[in-house]
């Protein structure tokens, strides 16, 4: 046997193990179909180029034609093996496609959704820290706290003074007592007078004629005393009257005193502790939008990465395709290689043309290789002209 | 009035990611699926920016940005290239065709609208 027929039968077993492997396990598929076929193709050709001219191939005419027969079949397999993996990647390409699109529209989505959010906390916040319109809850308790706590001032104030003019009232009383006191020795006076005048009446009405004069006198003082007796007597009336309204107006002025301010300071310390709880409540919802914020930030710096990530769609896609067009023009090449060897039975022919095709293949990686040079998902550079 | 962005792509998803990072932005954003697209909708309603992918079926970027530079409406207006393509040969031939910029994918969306403001503001 030749070394070229040797060549071909190294190849030919080669790639009935590779279909072997790949019927065992379709993760080799791929890559024992490719491995397999260019092996196939290219151990001939390569000795037939280096070592031997591809002309001895015709010549010495030593391969037999079952050989030939096992070449062509397991061409015409790899080519089938290599379409259906190239319907595959296609198919790879396509549902990646559709999930990216759909993850990419969640994300745009969420992102949305959460920007809601946020806007709806920090209006919240807004509304409760009185940036809007109208009165405030906030500004109604100041206000009522305001109020009530001159409320209670005025009201201390009044029972101050209240409580002075109890001093004041006793001082009346007093003074009122000791006037009635007075009153009572005028009354006795009056009284003396009278007893007086009645003794000068009894002494002048003994002195006969020569006393008659006097004894008017006599009279005149005593009606006199009757008199201020009688002024004596209305003044005390008066003055127990006056004694009835200060005793009301002392009673009165002792309640206003006294009255109970314990209801207007319990409400003004109420009042405080609602305005300590509202503070309070102020400041947890500034932190929590302050916090809805950030998360949002966060979120919006998530997504934001997972765009990024999300474009190695773009790259695979374009790989895959590559890794499809070549597997494409191997299945293309094993295709004619096997209806060439049908139809002429020429093998070395069949090689020539292979290796041709393969060449024309092989052209295009070039053009592939500056597509997607990208190993990492790290964005790319940026430049500006 | 929202500046308009045209962006060329036969991605959808990276177009779904671009539309998407720029109107949240505030900008309007046309789509268009490969080059030819592109002009057309370039020439139907004028865009304050071009955004274009390289390697497109029907018409590639570069010919894209030759094309659009022939046309007096878009003799100035700043066309960015967003492209997988990063050798320093592309970004030559796309600087000689009238590219203002050169992004290589993946786009971070903070630095693609960083990049779009600094253009067109």
């Amino acid at each position: 046997m030749s070394r070229n027929a040797y060549a071909a039968l190294i190849a030919a077993l080669v790639v009935i193990t590779a279909t072997v492997v790949w019927l065992a396990d379709p993760v080799w598929r791929v890559a024992a179909v490719c491995v397999a076929g260019l092996v196939a193709v290219l151990a001939p050709a390569r000795r037939g180029v280096r070592v031997e001219p591809p002309v001895e191939v015709a010549r010495s005419e030593a391969i037999p034609p079952e050989v030939r027969d096992i070449v062509r079949d397991c061409s015409g397999m790899s080519a089938d093996l290599c379409r259906s993996a190239s319907s595959d990647l296609e198919r790879v390409k396509d549902l990646l496609r559709e999930a990216i699109e759909q993850l990419v529209a969640s994300f745009g989505a969420m992102n949305e959704h959460i920007q809601t959010q946020r806007d709806l906390a920090l209006s919240i916040v807004r509304s409760m820290q009185g940036e809007g319109e109208g009165l405030q809850f906030a500004d109604f308790v100041m206000d009522t706290s305001t109020t009530l706590e001159s409320f209670v001032e005025n009201t201390v104030e009044t029972s101050r003074i209240a409580m002075s003019l109890v001093e004041t009232m006793e001082t009346i009383n007093r003074e009122s007592d000791a006037m009635l006191h007075i009153l009572g020795e005028i009354e006795g006076i009056s009284k003396q007078t009278n007893l007086l005048a009645l003794n000068a009446a009894i002494e002048a009405a003994r002195a006969g004629e020569a006393g008659r004069g006097f004894a008017v006198v006599a009279d005149e003082v005593r009606a006199l005393s009757l008199r201020t007796n009688q002024f004596s007597h209305q003044i005390r009336e008066h003055m127990q009257g006056v004694h009835g309204s200060l005793t009301r107006a002392n009673e009165s002025i002792h309640a206003v005193a006294s009255m109970d301010m314990n209801f207007a300071l319990a409400s003004k310390s109420r009042l405080q502790d609602t305005m300590r709880h509202i503070e309070a409540v102020n400041r947890e919802m500034a932190e929590a939008a302050r916090r809805i914020n950030s998360h949002a930030d966060q979120v919006g710096t998530q997504v934001n990465q997972a765009v990024t990530a999300l474009q190695f769609q773009d790259m695979t896609s374009q790989l895959i395709e590559h890794a499809r067009q070549r597997m494409a023009a191997v299945q293309g090449m094993l295709r004619d290689f096997s209806g060439n060897l049908s139809r002429s039975g020429d093998l070395r022919e069949g090689l020539t043309q292979a290796m041709t095709r393969l060449k024309s293949a092989a052209l295009k990686e070039d053009h592939r290789k500056g597509a997607v040079s990208q190993d990492s998902m790290g964005s790319g550079d940026i430049e500006l002209f | 009035m929202a500046k308009v962005v045209l962006t060329v792509d036969d991605s959808a998803s990276i177009r779904q990611m671009v539309a998407f990072t720029l109107k949240s932005a505030g900008y309007e954003v046309v789509e268009a699926v490969d080059g030819e697209d592109g002009l057309n909708k370039a020439k139907g309603r004028g865009a304050d920016l071009v955004l274009t992918d390289q390697n497109m079926p029907k018409m590639d970027g570069l010919t894209l940005i030759k094309s659009l530079r022939g046309m007096p409406q878009y003799r100035a207006t700043p066309i960015l290239m967003l492209t997988t393509e990063s050798s320093d040969a592309m970004k030559s031939a796309g600087r000689a065709a009238g590219a203002t910029g050169w992004l290589v994918k993946p786009f971070d969306p903070q630095k693609l609208l960083e990049v779009v403001r600094k253009v067109i503001g």
